[in-house]
């Protein structure tokens, strides 16, 4: 892939993935989940057939509808120390990432570009998902974390039947995951 | 017409199609229980006529979907009515039972998803498919309360994570089949192979979703969940140590999986004793339970897959008491604490054995079905390493105290009324009566049962 690329790549991911963590709307974070999964389409593509990424693409596009369907008027209180250590964990994640994906490159043998964006993105919604007293953003972290493992996982593997399962689990995680959001902001109203 | 269509796709149809009677209660929980007994049935009567040499079965052992296989082998069939039947005795259960009204269908489509990751080909992503089983089995789970729901999510992450550890680690192994695996692959192929698993089963540390997980369910749905998991974990270890020689050669595998085992013993033992909510107690009285099952598998250079096939029965059958006797007992009010269960002997008093028969089953005691694997269990690990021993029997032991514990509100603190002698006998309670029968039968007479087992698993996993 061509380093150019690469780097607009990245570039929207960090930006995305921060707004999402700055933001106090679910609309802004879903709609910035869904450009999360424009990038890893983009980024899937080089080592997918157009048919599998657009498969991958697609899940992920109804992911953010279903969840937009249920939560989209979910909104938070933004405290200004939660920010810092958000943004603190994104560059920190950052550097981990370029630091380990060289390292791990002998053991998955795939292009290094898809290590750095998959772990950025694998250790970010693992961070979310176990940091935040928030439930709807420790469940974009899942959506997050299962996104990074995808872009991990794709060069490895490329069969139908595992994008079909991949699919059906993020589809299933999404509809059981924003029911239960809903559910419990309507009984704590 | 093929094996897996016949125990994947139609259970999993008629799991989706029984949603519709749903709201006919006992017709709708009396069809899943005879359809999924027939399955049992129907696998254990493949399984024997497949077996006899005059017969010869047609029916094909393979089911191609999107260029890759499921497939049943007629040895499987056994181990696959096994897990029908469990799945029957749950399915009776919620006849006489307060239960969500989709766990019926869902503990069908349950089943049908382990048959289909015990079968799929490559094995690999059955953990995928587990995974879709766990999700849409969440549905079952909730009982209509979701002011605290840090549980479900803490379950969702833990089962997506464990996912990822063990696809990771399969395909590094999975390398190995091409070219030699180096030491170091070997060794981070175990270490997330390993992290996947106990992040899977709720081994320390990774256990904290499991009691978090009980306080914001039905319990019913939940022994359900607990008791077929372990197992499908179990058989997907095996199935991972048959595949791949390099890891059944690893000198750290088996000793690693060993001590995971023998903690979460230890743990659970320890875990229920000083917790208070009694949800809380029987969840690390299942956390121990499972410890019984993966320490099985650490002891299979010295016992086969024999100690394997021997805590199936008695975790499912101990397991389904524990449930049982909880909802009975105490009903589905949430944050119950033991002292709830003051007096309960006098007043359901076949109940109360069923919970006592149901710890003392999985502690390991005499009389009940898990005193034979037990025995098998210490008699190994003597020759091992008397830390593990040490571990193994002070977990049981702390069972053992647990179960006095609960014994002491049931029993001794009885407000003094008189015990009450039914009018007429309901059907649950001869459900209750016959199943701790089974566990004193068993438990005097195990080589009865055992012996099938441990044929079926060892031609499932030959080579271990």
């Amino acid at each position: 892939m061509a380093d150019v690329l690469f780097l607009i790549l990245i570039a929207v991911i960090i930006l995305s993935i921060t707004t999402m963590a700055l933001t106090d709307s679910a609309r802004v974070t879903l709609a910035f989940l869904g450009v999360l999964y424009l990038c890893s389409f983009v980024l899937i593509l080089q080592v997918w057939p157009l048919g599998l990424a657009a498969v991958h693409l697609l899940t992920g596009l109804l992911t953010v509808i279903i969840v937009n369907f249920y939560c989209s008027k979910i909104t938070w209180q933004p405290s200004t120390p939660r920010n810092a250590l958000d943004i603190l964990l994104i560059v920190f994640v950052g550097v981990v990432a370029f630091a380990l994906a060289p390292q791990v490159v002998v053991y998955l043998t795939e292009p290094l570009q898809h290590l750095v964006i998959g772990f950025f993105l694998f250790i970010t919604g693992l961070l979310q998902a176990g940091t935040s007293q928030e439930e709807f953003r420790v469940f974009i972290g899942l959506l997050i974390l299962t996104l990074g493992f995808q872009v991990i996982y794709a060069p490895l593997e490329g069969s139908a039947l595992v994008t079909a399962l991949i699919s059906l689990v993020q589809i299933a995680l999404s509809l059981v995951g924003a029911r239960i959001l809903i559910k419990n902001r309507e009984e704590l109203r | 017409m093929n094996l897996p269509f016949i125990f994947i796709v139609i259970p999993l149809l008629v799991s989706a199609a029984s949603l519709i009677i749903r709201k006919r209660g006992i017709l709708y929980r009396s069809l899943l229980s005879l359809c999924t007994f027939l399955f049992g049935l129907g696998a254990f009567i493949m399984a024997a006529l497949s077996s006899d040499a005059s017969t010869a079965l047609s029916i094909n052992e393979e089911f191609l979907i999107l260029g890759r296989s499921l497939h049943i082998s007629y040895t499987d069939l056994p181990l696959i009515g096994l897990i029908y039947f469990i799945t029957t005795l749950w399915i009776v259960t919620t006849i006489c039972f307060e239960s969500n009204t989709f766990f019926p269908a869902l503990s069908v489509s349950y089943t049908g998803f382990l048959v289909a990751s015990i079968s799929i080909d490559p094995f690999l992503y059955s953990t995928l498919i587990f995974f879709l089983a766990n999700g849409i089995f969440l549905i079952a789970l909730s009982k209509g309360e979701y002011r605290a729901i840090a549980g479900r999510m803490r379950f969702l992450l833990f089962q997506l994570l464990s996912v990822f550890l063990i696809l990771l680690a399969g395909w590094i192994l999975a390398g190995g089949e091409i070219a030699p695996v180096e030491e170091d692959q070997l060794f981070i192929s175990s270490v997330l192979l390993g992290c996947g698993v106990a992040l899977w089963l709720g081994a320390f540390p990774f256990h904290t979703w499991i009691p978090l997980l009980v306080e914001e369910v039905f319990f019913l749905p939940f022994g359900f969940m607990m008791t077929l998991m372990p197992i499908s974990g179990i058989l997907m270890l095996l199935r991972f140590v048959d595949n791949f020689a390099w890891l059944r050669e690893y000198s750290a595998f088996y000793p690693a999986v060993l001590y995971l085992g023998v903690v979460m013993i230890l743990l659970g033992g320890i875990g229920s004793f000083f917790q208070k909510s009694l949800k809380r107690v029987l969840s690390f009285v299942f956390i121990a339970g499972i410890g019984m099952l993966l320490s099985s598998v650490g002891f299979v250079p010295y016992a086969s897959t024999d100690l394997v096939g021997s805590w199936l029965i008695p975790i499912a059958v101990g397991f389904w008491s524990i449930s049982l006797a909880y909802v009975e007992l105490v009903g589905s009010q949430s944050g119950s604490n033991i002292e709830d269960l003051k007096g309960k002997f006098i007043e359901k008093p076949l109940h109360a054995i069923l919970l006592i028969s149901g710890l003392f089953t999985v502690s390991g005691l005499p009389l009940f079905s898990g005193f034979a694997p037990n025995i098998l269990m210490l008699h190994i690990s003597v020759g091992i390493n008397r830390v593990i021993q040490f571990c193994i029997l002070g977990g049981e032991f702390f069972l053992c105290m647990t179960a006095i514990r609960l014994m002491l509100r049931l029993f001794i603190f009885s407000p003094p009324d008189k015990m009450r002698i039914p009018d007429k006998i309901k059907i649950d309670r001869i459900l209750v009566g016959l199943i701790i029968l089974w566990n004193i039968f068993q438990g005097i007479f195990p080589s009865l049962i055992f012996e099938p087992i441990f044929k079926a698993l060892s031609k499932i996993f030959p080579l271990i």
